[in-house]
């Protein structure tokens, strides 16, 4: 005996209503399945932003279970201006036991995309991107800053990159994608000192 | 000590301090004070900030310890001083959709002073205010 779902599943064949009206149209079940609750999925604190959850209401940041306490640490770098589709490079020297968060950047002009950047731990000489990214990609901005080593959402998997603890710096290198001077900021925003906790 | 007693119990009441400044045209460094409430410790989560142009930097310093949250990342020109961060890297603005979590919250102890030195470089007076969003560390005798 056939029914509904499994026709719609398994004869390939849409069932014409008895009345003569037009035929259910097969794509029916994936929309009707589509408005079923994920009861696995877990919901960011910021529906509309996910890229802010680092903070789990009723408990804590996601990165409490890497690190505890330490300074709150803004490292920029500008290029004011950097020429039209110049390339820009600089050594940022970072502050001791430095752990990266989250990269934030600007552009005067973003006609044709602003920029792209580079980040390279000189002292590992670990490149931190493949190759060069475009600024919004890979900093956001500073009301939908884009934390690393957390996926889309809350997660306590959050891993922050630690620098070496002493004398670490890092190459930027800023492509100006413009063809008009283009005032440029890029830089890090991490925590100096604080204590790991996973140990 | 005396015997028997015991360690205040933390309570966490909401808080918000602000810090207002109206930067003249141009300014460098113009400077504005917070200190932060004496009953209690603050913890800071979130940082907002409004103003009229967006072309004005931030520099940020603990008074008390002369901590710096704000490095200069670059090599300054012969003649030029480290301004710190654009306001809207900082932070964003809360019309820009919300403020910025520090995520990995920071205390800031009672009594302390933070000096915050605005630089403008849109050429009109620039209105702003900083927020910060976060608890007081309300220490409770326990009985």
């Amino acid at each position: 005996m056939s029914t509904f779902l499994s026709r719609l599943l398994f004869d390939g064949k849409s069932p014409a209503a008895a009345d003569g009206s037009p035929p259910l149209r097969p794509l029916m079940l994936p929309r009707i399945i589509a408005t079923f609750e994920n009861v696995f999925a877990v919901s960011g604190n910021t529906p509309a932003d996910n890229q802010k959850d680092v903070y789990l209401a009723g408990d804590g940041s996601v990165f409490d279970g890497n690190i505890k306490g330490g300074t709150p640490s803004w490292i920029p770098c500008d290029f004011n201006p950097l020429g039209p589709s110049k390339t820009g490079r600089s050594k940022l020297p970072l502050p001791d036991n430095f752990t990266l968060l989250s990269f934030f950047a600007s552009s005067s002009s973003v006609a044709r995309g602003g920029f792209r950047v580079n980040v390279y731990d000189i002292n590992r000489r670990i490149r931190l991107t493949e190759r060069p990214v475009n600024f919004n990609a890979i900093a956001g901005t500073g009301s939908s800053p884009l934390f690393l080593g957390g996926d889309w959402g809350s997660s306590r998997l959050a891993d922050p990159y630690q620098f070496q603890p002493t004398n670490a710096q890092v190459m930027i290198t800023v492509v100006n994608l413009e063809v008009v001077n283009n005032n440029i900021e890029f830089g890090l925003y991490g925590i100096q000192g604080g204590h790991p906790a996973k140990n | 000590m005396a015997t028997g007693a015991t360690a205040p119990q933390i309570v966490k009441i909401p808080r918000v301090l602000v810090v207002d400044a109206a930067v003249l045209a141009n300014a460098q460094l113009s400077p504005a004070l917070l200190t932060i409430p004496q009953d209690a410790d603050f913890e800071w989560w979130w940082l907002a900030i409004s103003r009229t142009s967006a072309l004005l930097k931030l520099l940020l310093t603990e008074s008390g310890t002369s901590r710096q949250m704000i490095f200069p990342g670059s090599q300054l020109a012969a003649g030029t001083q480290f301004l710190g961060v654009n306001v809207d890297n900082l932070a964003g603005t809360v019309a820009g959709n919300g403020s910025f979590p520090i995520a990995v919250p920071y205390v800031m102890p009672a009594s302390r002073q933070y000096t915050h030195q605005f630089s403008d470089s849109s050429g009109a007076p620039n209105a702003v205010e900083v927020v910060y969003h976060g608890f007081a560390l309300l220490a409770v005798p326990q009985s």
